[in-house]
């Protein structure tokens, strides 16, 4: 594992929310690098500093009981809870204004820009996925090398099938694959290693027409996306951005 | 369910109003929602006002909560809404809006790790700094390092993507340690 990965993930290890694998890994990884170990030593510095300084405010006994007698009767608290409503209906006002207004300006700036915006916001969510499945039990909701076992599986879940290709002889090696939720659908989600490299390639049916391979980085991480016969692919890897395009030309084929 | 639990329970226990359920599954979390309102408001009466209020909204809610759900989580959801809607009411300027955070990729600055290391020990400049920072790093690190909720119960409460939790912390954590360094500085200058 590489300094670039494990400070990705540094936080999730830290908090133990990694599954063992990776934890392995980056327990490894702390061995080696010094750079990485006193990133993790100044996280515990930080969290002794907020334990010892008496930071955490408790309740008085005052607010438990005024908290508890304004419980008391029920029909008290359902109408002073109305009451709070009806106080705060110009403020909902208010609020569902600010928010038409903050979507219309958005639906502007969105137009304006055209697709390059809207494939950036699909960009965040791809990365978002990616760091998302490698915390605990996220990676594959099937475990298969088999895509003959895969397709059925997606086939039960999603209302498309991914042409699933395991391959191994090209140093992809198919672990697996999970439902994600992208682009505002479901996306069929194969899970690829390659060496110590975990590849994410999201799925989904084109809504717009075929594009040519398109490479981009972000937070370190290579993106690969285009569209072709119909279908999107967006590939993300702390790979090199050569050979994950290799991965995504291999699946058109 | 609240109203399965009402007949369920009468075998083992003699009747349980709506009151002593919402007493027994809730107030345990006071101190939570109390220390949450705190942090979020920054004053002693204007938490107490809001953790009041998001009582009487979970009380009138409680029949939308899980038995099996996570108790404190669902109450601190509340406790953070009506906070944000306490401090869009009086303090305008501080709700922040994420979304352009979020899309903003470039890292920020890294803290100095050896100086960071001698002064996060210190806890008066820990406690100043995190009361600086933005509220949606601050409410990330109270979740997370005072009631030590798990990345889903703090997706759960902060309505965000898990995936969110981890980035967001990891900002909030370099955030806070900058900070720390920023007050020190100021310290020696005076």
């Amino acid at each position: 594992m590489i300094c670039q990965e494990t400070r990705q993930i540094l936080d999730a290890y830290f908090d133990g929310e990694l599954d063992l694998a990776y934890q392995l890994d980056i327990d490894g990884h702390l061995r080696r690098c010094a750079g990485c170990a006193e990133t993790l030593r100044s996280y515990q510095e930080l969290r002794h500093g907020i334990h010892a300084s008496m930071m955490y405010y408790e309740a008085s006994t005052m607010l438990k009981a005024s908290i508890r007698s304004s419980l008391q009767d029920t029909g008290k608290a359902e109408v002073s809870l109305r009451r709070l409503n009806r106080s705060g209906k110009t403020q909902w006002f208010a609020i569902a204004a600010s928010i038409v207004a903050v979507a219309l300006a958005t639906a502007i700036v969105l137009t304006a820009l055209s697709g390059s915006s809207a494939t950036e916001v699909i960009a965040t969510e791809v990365l978002d996925a990616h760091l998302r499945s490698m915390m605990r039990d996220h990676l594959v909701d099937v475990s298969s090398s088999d895509q003959g076992a895969l397709k059925p599986w997606f086939a039960g879940k999603l209302d498309f099938v991914p042409s699933v290709r395991d391959l191994t002889d090209r140093g992809f090696s198919l672990m697996g694959g999970r439902v994600e939720y992208l682009n505002r659908r479901p996306v069929a989600a194969l899970v690829f290693r390659r060496g110590q490299h975990t590849i994410n390639l999201f799925v989904w049916p084109a809504s717009r027409p075929d594009a040519s391979i398109h490479t981009s980085t972000i937070q370190g991480y290579s993106l690969v996306h285009c569209s072709w016969l119909g279908v999107t692919y967006w590939a993300i890897s702390d790979l090199n951005p050569s050979e994950l395009r290799e991965l995504v030309k291999y699946q058109q084929k | 369910m609240f109203s399965q639990t009402n007949n369920t329970h009468s075998v083992a226990l003699p009747k349980e109003s709506k009151q002593e359920y919402f007493e027994r599954v809730m107030i345990p979390h006071l101190n939570a929602a109390y220390n949450l309102a705190r942090w979020m408001t920054r004053n002693e009466h204007d938490a107490e006002d809001v953790v009041q209020e998001a009582y009487l909204r979970a009380f009138t809610a409680i029949d939308g909560f899980r038995s099996d759900g996570n108790g404190r989580a669902w109450i601190l959801a509340i406790v953070r809404n009506t906070c944000l809607t306490w401090l869009q009411r009086n303090r305008l300027k501080e709700v922040v809006t994420a979304s352009n955070e979020e899309l903003d990729m470039k890292a920020g600055a890294l803290p100095d790790l050896e100086q960071t290391l001698i002064l996060t020990s210190r806890g008066d400049l820990v406690k100043k700094a995190l009361e600086e920072l933005p509220s949606h790093y601050r409410e990330l690190l109270i979740l997370r390092e005072m009631e030590e909720l798990s990345y889903k119960a703090i997706a759960q409460v902060a309505d965000i993507p898990l995936g969110t939790v981890m980035s967001r912390l990891a900002r909030a954590r370099k955030q806070l340690q900058c900070h720390v360094l920023e007050m020190a500085s100021k310290e020696v200058r005076r």
